[in-house]
């Protein structure tokens, strides 16, 4: 009797150019969205949070925990835009959390991913996007922060791309508060639809524009 | 200063309510200020923890007459602020010039201000007891405070008012029992939406008539369509099957169910009448739904709920599960016949024994749970076609224990639904839901110490292990707040002995729901109701659905 669980990771580029204000934002962003999401029933017994961060390389600093247990996670900022060693590590922690279906129990719905980068990738990503794009393992967003980020590079990973006008807290945390309202928004959803039906975002603040 | 010496909280709590002006002594005047003097200066993090607490319950004090948060997510403590309000804006305002005989009059000594002390004091309280983190030690974090499930009632102005719940019950001509109920799952609760699901039953002649139907979750009037389904599709059997009589027969075997590959048709004339039956009332369950759906087409009130446009067929989604029973003699025994139909998901499942066994029947194929588990609903012909319904026609022909009909809400509980289908019966038994025959003290203690708690003593003391304490999601004045709900797989864990074997020996059952009751007054209450507060009660984490089941079985006189 376990229950369909709603798992949600968070991929966070961690590199130097995020020191100062911004990871600070970012910290406090983590933070918001768990007080937010633990404030709701639903998503409190549905979603499961990951954080995965990247800068030289790239580290699952949480595993997939359910909100009430979750610890916030130590986040710095320092180092290059290892990209593609997220997006590896994405799919093996995926792989290896993500419930499947089998005549004994019923999986999870399928995972949500917010994927948040500033700047162009430094190692080499190309194949690892192309794989995620193609195996559609969750519902991916990935988020361009700031002028340095090319939002039309991250289509290769996914369709559903956003952009964040700039770096400022305020614009960081405008973007989690929208990543908490669509975490909501999905599981109420699939505990509503009982399907997997695609991925209905709430509308996106000011600071965040939808990539054609 | 110690923090952790329960009585020098005590006192440092009264102090800080003293200095905020929120109780009234003066005898200890020096003492709380000298006492509040080291605190400050010892804790200041303390302090600014408390400042937080405070702003963060007026904060939503403020959202709440402001009208962003509803009028229930502040508790009752805090609703004496409304009254407090006047009083605490007047000392706020006043500040640092206040007299003293000036703060007196703003003392309540009534019951409300007993209640506004209280809340400052407990989030005073909290505030202190609050272990502090630093950022750089984020290691140690226990369980966060969480969120509640609120209990908001149904809405009154909407069209199509339907009960919350339901409990039922009725006996069939051959004295079996039949008992079902529905309640509201926590999610719609939560929102204060309606209750989707619905059944009914009924007996006609020698059948036993039951239909359940799940509507969507999506679609705001789905419960029309379950309900008017149910309906429909209950007065056709009663008509279609009042006089038909199952044939008794020298020898009945897998033979006798044989169906015609292509078509499913049963070649028993006998038989195939009830599936006949059976395929007709879906049907005309489906025309029941669309004729509902055209008389609520032009409704303004259906179509501002929905936004602005006409109801259609589609916002009445909703499944549709039917089944007939009857009893044929056969070897001077009652053997139950049952054929089941259903369109969408939800599950029946007939319980038998056999080798002192519980042992169960799926009568219908559960849902695969796989990631794009779309159901089906009875709102398109295409779900009506023969082929279809003839793979979802299920017979049964042996002597059974019970018949349990029940949608998603409770079958995604107990699934897989084997052996989930047989833990869903036994806790029926071991919560006294049903009743099962009385054995003696010496029979209990003879069987029980076969088993690894060996005595009835020694299942007391594990009550704990399989049952617990819930607290219901309901309105205030509801009875009971509370219930003692027990687990059978967990007593059967502690036993170590099988759930099947549980279920079939009411020595074990017996001892297992000897102590505590469900709630107090339940053993005088009647099956149904028993029926509807445990549905209502047990918890499974992710379980957000209505909940509707109905049992048939024999009862125990």
């Amino acid at each position: 009797m376990t229950s369909r669980r709603l798992p949600v990771y968070l991929l966070l580029d961690c590199s130097g150019s995020m020191s100062g204000q911004p990871i600070e934002a970012v910290r406090q962003g983590v933070k918001a969205l768990l007080s937010e999401l633990r404030g709701d029933p639903t998503a409190l017994e549905t979603a499961y949070l990951s954080v995965i961060t990247f800068e030289s390389t790239a580290h699952q600093v949480c595993p997939l925990t359910e909100l009430a247990l979750f610890k916030e996670p130590k986040i710095d900022a320092g180092g290059g835009t290892s990209l593609g060693a997220a997006l590896k590590l994405l799919e093996q922690c995926m792989d290896k959390e993500v419930r499947k279906s089998t005549a004994d129990q019923k999986g999870d719905w399928k995972p949500l991913v917010f994927l948040m980068t500033d700047g162009n990738p430094t190692d080499s990503w190309e194949a690892a996007a192309d794989r995620i794009k193609q195996k559609k393992p969750g519902n991916i967003i990935a988020c361009a922060a700031g002028s340095g980020a090319d939002e039309f590079l991250l289509k290769r990973i996914t369709e559903i791309v956003v952009k964040l006008d700039n770096l400022q807290p305020d614009s960081l945390k405008a973007f989690f508060k929208w990543v908490s309202s669509s975490i909501k928004t999905t599981s109420q959803s699939v505990v509503q639809v009982m399907a997997d039906a695609p991925v209905n975002l709430p509308p996106p603040p000011p600071q965040i524009t939808i990539v054609p | 200063m110690n923090l952790y010496d329960e009585e020098l909280v005590n006192e440092l709590v009264n102090a800080i309510l003293w200095k905020l002006y929120i109780i009234h002594e003066d005898r200890n005047e020096k003492k709380y200020q000298d006492m509040y003097n080291i605190f400050v200066k010892e804790h200041p993090d303390r302090v600014l923890q408390i400042c937080q607490a405070l702003a963060a319950k007026y904060q939503q004090v403020f959202q709440t007459r402001l009208g962003l948060l509803d009028k229930d997510f502040i508790t009752s403590q805090w609703k004496s602020l409304e009254t407090a309000w006047i009083n605490s804006l007047e000392l706020l305002l006043m500040g640092q010039s206040l007299r003293k005989d000036e703060v007196n009059a703003l003392y309540l000594s009534d019951d409300e201000g007993k209640k506004f002390q209280d809340s400052f004091r407990d989030v005073i309280r909290d505030a202190l007891a609050h272990q502090d983190r630093s950022p750089s030690d984020n290691q140690e974090v226990g369980p966060q405070p969480t969120a509640q499930w609120k209990y908001l009632p149904v809405p009154e102005n909407e069209p199509d008012k339907h009960n919350e719940f339901d409990a039922r019950s009725l006996t069939t001509p051959e004295g079996l029992k039949l008992i079902g109920a529905r309640v509201r799952g926590k999610k719609h609760k939560h929102e204060g939406t309606n209750c989707d699901d619905w059944f009914e039953f009924a007996v006609s002649g020698p059948w036993t008539i039951i239909a359940v139907s799940d509507g969507a979750g999506s679609k705001k009037f789905s419960r029309v369509g379950a309900k008017v389904s149910c309906f429909a599709a209950v007065q056709h059997l009663a008509e279609d099957l009042q006089n038909h009589k199952i044939n008794e027969r020298e020898s009945w075997s897998a033979d006798t169910f044989k169906r015609n590959e292509t078509t499913g048709v049963f070649a028993e004339e006998d038989l195939e009448f009830v599936q006949k039956a059976l395929h007709k009332a879906m049907q005309v369950a489906y025309e029941a739904v669309q004729k509902a759906a055209a008389e609520r087409n032009n409704s303004f009130d259906h179509a501002e709920i929905l936004g602005n446009r006409r109801l259609e067929i589609r916002d009445l989604s909703a499944t549709l599960l039917l089944a007939v029973h009857t009893t044929v003699k056969y070897k001077e025994k009652d053997y139950s016949l049952v054929l089941t139909c259903q369109v969408g998901d939800g599950m029946t499942a007939a319980v038998y024994q056999e080798d002192r066994k519980g042992k169960i029947k799926l009568l219908g194929t559960p849902d695969s749970g796989e990631f794009a588990g779309q159901t089906d609903f009875l709102t398109s012909k295409e779900k009506l076609s023969p082929d279809n319904l003839m793979r979802k026609t299920f017979p049964l022909f042996r002597p059974l224990q019970a018949l349990m009909m029940m949608t998603d809400g409770v079958a995604d509980d107990y699934f897989p639904p084997d052996p989930g289908m047989l833990q869903l019966y036994g806790n029926l038994l071991l919560n006294r839901v049903i009743d099962f025959p009385q054995p003696t003290d010496d029979e209990i203690a003879e069987k029980l110490c076969r088993t690894n708690l060996g005595s009835a003593p020694a299942v007391k003391e594990a009550k704990d292990n399989f049952g617990s304490e819930v607290e219901r999601i309901t309105y205030p004045e509801d009875i009971p707040q509370k219930v003692w709900i027990r687990s059978v797989a967990d007593y059967a864990k502690e036993l170590r002995v099988s759930v099947a074997e549980v279920v079939a020996a009411p020595e074990l059952l017996a001892a297992g729901s000897s102590e505590e009751q469900m709630w107090e007054q339940a053993q005088d209450k009647p099956p149904k109701e028993k029926l509807q507060i445990w549905l209502d009660s047990y918890k499974v984490r992710g379980s957000f659905d209505d909940r509707t089941l109905v049992v048939l079985y024999r009862e125990v006189v």
